[in-house]
C-alpha cells in the first residue's frame, strides 16, 4: 500500500531498533551475570543472614543454698515487654500508651529503648524490664491496640528471705560495657547482654552459678516470625552453690542486731566456715533483681547508715579492748610477763610526761593478767605494750590475721591496719613514737580491723592457734553430675605455745563468768562461753556525747564451748556504746540458737520467758571509755579507748 | 463493508507456531514461578497460580480472536477504541476503585480491570493508524507534523498520570515514543525536543509526589534506609543474586518462601524466578522475550502493510519496555516503578493485554503473504 522507498527507510530504522533492543537486553544479561554469577556467593550469604537468626538462650543461674540445703537464692520468671520496631506504627504513641496503662514512666521506656544499641531488623527491643504481674496483665489485656508489643520470659533472681544476708549474696545484673572489656569477662567468655554476678557470692562464684548460654538458630520470615529451628545448642543451667551459712544463725544474727547499725560474724573455729555474716542496716535483695528502680537506688545510696556496705568485711574499725586478748598472748609468748606478773593501776599510766588514763578513773589497784583481761584494765596493757614494743605487737597481730585480708570468698574485703615502725615510715613518712604504742595496746590508734578479722583471730585463739581462712562456699552441685567441688579447710599455724592460748582462753572465760567480768551478758546457762568486750571511741570529745552518731562503737568477740569451741564470733555495733551492754547480748542470742540446734540447749518454753530473762540480766561490769589523749597525734574519728 | 474476521485455510496454514510456542512457554514458566511465589506451605497449594491459569485461559481466547481480526477492520476502528480507552480512563475519576492512594481499577460487574492496560493496545492502534495515514510526512516528522501524534499520545498519558500511576504513564510514553522514532523524526526536531525535555526535567520533578521522589532517591542509594523505601530494592537484589547459577530449586527460595520479597507475585516475580532457577532460569526467560521482540521486528520488517507493521512494532515495544523496566527494577539498575513482567506477573488485565497484543502480532505474521 505504501511506496517502496519509504519502506526501506522504515526497514533501516527497524534494523537500528533491533540492534538497540539487543544492546539493552545484553546489558540486562550482564547485570544478571554480575548479580547471580560474579556476586552470587555474596548474595547467597546475605539471604542466609536474612533468614537465620542466632538467639542466645539465657541459662538460669544456679541456686544458692545454706549449709543444710535450704534455699537462699533461686530463680523466678521475669517478664520483659519488648517492641518489634518494624510493627510499631508510631513509636511516640506506643511508648505513651504503654506508660499510660502501666506504672512505668514514658521517659524510662525511651531510655531503655535507646540503651539497646545495635540490633537486627525485626529483633525485639526491651522497653520494660521485669514488669509486675499487674502491668503484665494490663499489657496483655490491651494487646489488640498495642501493635508490635511482645512479652517474653527470662529467668531473674528471687530472694525468698527478703532482707536476709543481701550483702553475702550480692546481686547479678547485665554485664556492663567496661566489664565486657575486662580480662575477667574474656576468660569467662561473657558476651554483651549476659547476666553476671556483680557483688557478693554472685560475683565470687559466678563461674559456677553462671552456667552457659544456649544458642538457637532459627529461621525467620520477613516479619521476624519464627518459622522453624535450624539448630539448637541447649543452655547449660548454672551449678548450685551450697554455702557454709546457717539460715537460722544468719536470721538470729540479723534479728539480734535489730535496728542497730553493725556487723555479726560467726565462724566454725576448726574449719573457718562462716555460719553467719550479718550487716545492718540490711535491705531487700529483691530490689536488685531485674532492674533496680532509681528511687530505691537513690534511697540506698543516700542513706547515712550506708546499708549497701558489707560491714563485716568492708569496714575498718578500731578493735578496742577486744585486742587485749592478743596482747595477752603476745606478752606471754614473748616472756615479757607471766600470769602472775602484777602491775599497779592508779587509774592512769604515766608516760613521757603525760597521763594515759584507764577507763576506771579510781584505778584497779594491783592487777595481774587475769584481772587485767577480765576487767579490761587499760593501765596494765599500756605498760605491757611499752614492754613489748610496737614491732612485737605487730608480729602477733599479723600472726593472728590482722592487717591483711582474711581471704574470705567475697569481693570487697578490707585489710585493716596492723601498724609497725616500718609501716609508719612507709605510709606516713615518719618514725614510730613510743606514745603511739600505748594506744595500739588497747586496740586504738593506728590499729584498725574488720569484724571478720576479729572473728578469725578469735577462732584461732579458740582452736589452739590455727588461723582459718574464712569461707562461705561449702560445695558446688551440678544438676547432672552431682557434687563437683567441695571446699576444704585452710588453716595457717601460728606456732604459739598451745598452753599460752589455753591460759588466755581461761581469762576470756572469766570475762563472762567472773562477777567483775565485762561480758556477763553473753553468758548462757549450761554452756561455757568465753569472750572479750571492747568499746572504741568515735570522736575524742570526752565522756559527754550528745548525739548517737558520736557514741562509741561496741565490740564483742566470743567463742563457746570453751573446752571444745564450736563457734567463734565477732560483733560490732556502731555507736552502740559499751561492748558489754550492747554487743554481748547479741552473742548470747546467736549462740543460743546455735547450741539449741546442736541439741546442747533445751528449746525455750515460751517467748515471754526468754525475753524476761534477757531483761532481768544485771548490767555487766562498767567499762568507761577513757578520754583519748593521744588522739591529737592524728585527727581521726576513731580514737582511743578501753 | 469489511467483515471483522477474515481468514481462509491458506492463511491459517501460515500460522506462526514459533511465536505462539514462545508465548505459551513463557506462560508455562509464569505458572511454575507463580506456584512458588503464591505457595501456601500449609496446604501445598497456590491460589494465585490457579487464578492466573484462569486469566491465561481467557487470554488464550482473546489471543485467538485477535489473530483472526481483519487488519482493515482494526484500522477502521482504531480511533474508536482509542476514544473508548480515554473515556474509561476518565471514568476512573468518578467510578475508580480507590486503593493504595490511586484510582487505577474500574469495577465492571464482578470483575475489576485496569483501563490503562486496555489503553496500551488502543494507543498502539491509534499511533499505528496515524503513522500509516496517507498524509503522514514522507521524510520524518517535524515540529508541526508532530502535534497530532503527540496529542494522541499525551491525552492518555496525562489521564494515567493523574490516577496517579507514574510507572504506567511512563510505559505509555515509552511505547508510543519508540513507535514514533521508528516512524521517523527529523534529526533537527529530535534535537530540539531533547533540549526541551532536559529543560523541563526540573519542573516535572517538583510536581512528583513525595513517595515517587522517594522511590527515585532510594533507587539512587537504597542502603541509606534499608528498612524504608530501599527495602524492596535490597531484598530483590539479594533474592536475584542468591540464586547463583542454578538457583536454590523449586519452592526452595528463602527470600520468596519467607516473604522477604515484596510484591512477589506481581512486580517482583522475576526475583522469584531468579532465586529459585538461578542465572539459567533468568537467562532462558530473557532469551524468550528477546525472541518475541526480535521475531516481531522481523514480522514488521516483512509486512507490506504499514498499519499492521506499526501494530506489531508497538506490541513488541510494549513487551520490550515492560520487560526492561521490570527486570531493571528487580536487579536494582532502575527505580522501583510498578510495571509488570509480561506473562509472568500475576494479574488478569496484564496477562490478557499481552496475549491480545501477541494475538495481533500472530495475525499479522499469518497474513504476511497477503497483499503481495
Amino acid at each position: 500500500m505504501r511506496a517502496q522507498p519509504r519502506k526501506s527507510h522504515f526497514g533501516s530504522r527497524l534494523g537500528f531498533g533491533a540492534v538497540l533492543v539487543c544492546l539493552i537486553l545484553s546489558l540486562l544479561g550482564v547485570r544478571l551475570w554480575y548479580l547471580q554469577v560474579a556476586q552470587g556467593a555474596y548474595y547467597r550469604d546475605l539471604s542466609e543472614n536474612n533468614r537465620t537468626r542466632t538467639i542466645r538462650t539465657v541459662a538460669p543461674r544456679g541456686n544458692i543454698y545454706d549449709r543444710d540445703g535450704r534455699i537462699l537464692v533461686q530463680n523466678r520468671p521475669a517478664f520483659n515487654v519488648s517492641l518489634m520496631l518494624e510493627d510499631v506504627p508510631e513509636m511516640d504513641k506506643a511508648l505513651k500508651r504503654l506508660a499510660e496503662i502501666t506504672s512505668r514512666q514514658e521517659q524510662d521506656l525511651a531510655d531503655l529503648l535507646k540503651r539497646g544499641g545495635r540490633r537486627y531488623p525485626f529483633e525485639p527491643q526491651v522497653v520494660m524490664a521485669d514488669v509486675s504481674r499487674v502491668d503484665l496483665a494490663r499489657v496483655k489485656e490491651r494487646n489488640f491496640d498495642l501493635p508490635g508489643v511482645i512479652v517474653d520470659i527470662l529467668p531473674a533472681r528471687a530472694y525468698p528471705h527478703g532482707d536476709l544476708a543481701p550483702h553475702v549474696f550480692g546481686y547479678a545484673r547485665e554485664i556492663s560495657k567496661a566489664q565486657l572489656d575486662s580480662q575477667w569477662a574474656q576468660n569467662a567468655k561473657y558476651r554483651a547482654g549476659d547476666t553476671v554476678g556483680q557483688a557478693g557470692i554472685e560475683r565470687q562464684w559466678d563461674t559456677y552459678l553462671h552456667g552457659s548460654a544456649g544458642v538457637r538458630q532459627v529461621e525467620v520470615d520477613a516479619m521476624g516470625k519464627r518459622r522453624g529451628e535450624l539448630g539448637i545448642v541447649d543452655d547449660d543451667p548454672g551449678q548450685d552453690v551450697y554455702l557454709t551459712l546457717d539460715l537460722d544463725l544468719q536470721r538470729a544474727a540479723q534479728d539480734a542486731l535489730g535496728e542497730e547499725v553493725g556487723a555479726v560474724v560467726a565462724l566454725e573455729p576448726s574449719t573457718g566456715e562462716v555460719l553467719a555474716l550479718a550487716s545492718t542496716p540490711s535491705f531487700d535483695a529483691n530490689l536488685f533483681s531485674g532492674r533496680i528502680r532509681s528511687e530505691d537506688w537513690k534511697r540506698l545510696r543516700n542513706d547515712k547508715d550506708h546499708p549497701l556496705t558489707n560491714r563485716p568485711i568492708a569496714e575498718n574499725y578500731a578493735p578496742g579492748s577486744t585486742f587485749k586478748l592478743l596482747m595477752a598472748v603476745a606478752g606471754l609468748a614473748e616472756h615479757i610477763i607471766t600470769p602472775e606478773t602484777e602491775f599497779d593501776c592508779p587509774g592512769y599510766y604515766w608516760f613521757a610526761g603525760r597521763a594515759y588514763r584507764c577507763h576506771k578513773r579510781s584505778g584497779h589497784g594491783k592487777v595481774n593478767l587475769a584481772k587485767a583481761v577480765t576487767q579490761s584494765c587499760d593501765s596494765y596493757f599500756y605498760k605491757l605494750g611499752r614492754l613489748l614494743g610496737i614491732d612485737n605487737i605487730h608480729k602477733y597481730a599479723t600472726l593472728f590475721g590482722l592487717g591483711a585480708k582474711t581471704g574470705i570468698d567475697l569481693p570487697g574485703e578490707q585489710s585493716g591496719i596492723a601498724p609497725s615502725n616500718e609501716w609508719k615510715i612507709r605510709y606516713l613518712g615518719e618514725r614510730w613514737y613510743p606514745g603511739e604504742t600505748l594506744s595500739v595496746s588497747i586496740g586504738q590508734g593506728f590499729l584498725t580491723t574488720t569484724p571478720i578479722q576479729m572473728a578469725v583471730a578469735t577462732a584461732a585463739l579458740a582452736n589452739g592457734g590455727h588461723v582459718p581462712t574464712p569461707r562461705l562456699l561449702k560445695k558446688v552441685v551440678d544438676r547432672e553430675n552431682g557434687v563437683v567441688f567441695r571446699s576444704s579447710p585452710q588453716l595457717r599455724e601460728t606456732h604459739v605455745d598451745p598452753k599460752i592460748l589455753e591460759k588466755v582462753r581461761g581469762y576470756a572465760e572469766l570475762v563472762i563468768e567472773d562477777q567483775h567480768g565485762t561480758g556477763k551478758r553473753a553468758a548462757i546457762d549450761g554452756i561455757t562461753v568465753a569472750g572479750k568486750t571492747g568499746t572504741a571511741q568515735v570522736v575524742s570529745l570526752g565522756k559527754e556525747t550528745l548525739k548517737k552518731e558520736f557514741n562509741d562503737h561496741a565490740w564483742f568477740v566470743s567463742f563457746a564451748p570453751v573446752e571444745n569451741p564450736m563457734i567463734a564470733m565477732a560483733i560490732l555495733v556502731e555507736n552502740g556504746g559499751h561492748g558489754g551492754s550492747t554487743a554481748a547480748p547479741i552473742s548470747k542470742k546467736v549462740m543460743e540458737v546455735f547450741f539449741r540446734k546442736k541439741g546442747m540447749l533445751p528449746e525455750p518454753e515460751s517467748e515471754e520467758g526468754a525475753a524476761a530473762e534477757a531483761v532481768t540480766e544485771a548490767p555487766a561490769g562498767e567499762e568507761q571509755p577513757a578520754p583519748a589523749v593521744e588522739a591529737t597525734h592524728r585527727s581521726q574519728n576513731r580514737g582511743a579507748v578501753g | 463493508m469489511t467483515s471483522a474476521i477474515r481468514v481462509d485455510r491458506r492463511v491459517l496454514s501460515n500460522f506462526d507456531w514459533l511465536l505462539t510456542g514462545a508465548m505459551l512457554l513463557l506462560c508455562a514458566v509464569g505458572l511454575v514461578v507463580l506456584f512458588s511465589a503464591g505457595h501456601v506451605r500449609e496446604t501445598n497449594y497456590s491460589p494465585t497460580m490457579e487464578r492466573q491459569f484462569v486469566s491465561m485461559s481467557i487470554g488464550l481466547g482473546v489471543f485467538v480472536i485477535c489473530f483472526l481480526l481483519n487488519p482493515t477492520f482494526l484500522r477502521r476502528w482504531s480511533f474508536a477504541l482509542y476514544l473508548l480507552g480515554c473515556v474509561l480512563l476518565a471514568a476512573l475519576f468518578f467510578k475508580g476503585v480507590y486503593a493504595g492512594g490511586a484510582r487505577r481499577w474500574l469495577a465492571l460487574g464482578g470483575f475489576r480491570f485496569q483501563p490503562s492496560e486496555f489503553m496500551k493496545l488502543a494507543l498502539i492502534l491509534a499511533m499505528a493508524r496515524i503513522f500509516s495515514a496517507e498524509n503522514a510526512p514522507k521524510d520524518g516528522y517535524n515540529m508541526k507534523t508532530l502535534i497530532t501524534p503527540v496529542l494522541v499520545m499525551g491525552v492518555p498519558v496525562a489521564l494515567i498520570l493523574f490516577e496517579p500511576d507514574l510507572g504506567t504513564a511512563l510505559c505509555h510514553l515509552l511505547i508510543a515514543g519508540s513507535m514514533l522514532l521508528l516512524a521517523g523524526v527529523r534529526g533537527s526536531t529530535f534535537l530540539k525536543l531533547a533540549i526541551a525535555g532536559i529543560a523541563l526535567a526540573y519542573p516535572a520533578w517538583s510536581t512528583l509526589k513525595d513517595y515517587q521522589k522517594q522511590r527515585v532517591v532510594s533507587f539512587l542509594s537504597p542502603e541509606q534506609d534499608p528498612l524504608g523505601s530501599g527495602y524492596h530494592a535490597i531484598q530483590s537484589k539479594i533474592a536475584v543474586g542468591s540464586g547463583k547459577v542454578f538457583g536454590k530449586g523449586f519452592l526452595e527460595g528463602t527470600q520468596t518462601q519467607l516473604s522477604f520479597l515484596p510484591e512477589q507475585t506481581t512486580d517482583f516475580i522475576f526475583s522469584v524466578l531468579a532465586e529459585e532457577w538461578g542465572f539459567m532460569g533468568s537467562f532462558l526467560v530473557i532469551s524468550l522475550f528477546a525472541f518475541l521482540v526480535l521475531h516481531s521486528f522481523a514480522i514488521a520488517g516483512r509486512c507490506r502493510e504499514r498499519f499492521s507493521a506499526f501494530v506489531v512494532v508497538g506490541v513488541a515495544m510494549m513487551i520490550f519496555w515492560h520487560m526492561v523496566v521490570n527486570i531493571g527494577m528487580v536487579t536494582g539498575v532502575l527505580p522501583v516503578v510498578g510495571l509488570t513482567l509480561p506473562l509472568l506477573s500475576y494479574g488478569g488485565s496484564s496477562v490478557i493485554t499481552f496475549m491480545a497484543g501477541l494475538g495481533l502480532v500472530a495475525g499479522v505474521s499469518m497474513r504476511r503473504f497477503l497483499f503481495t
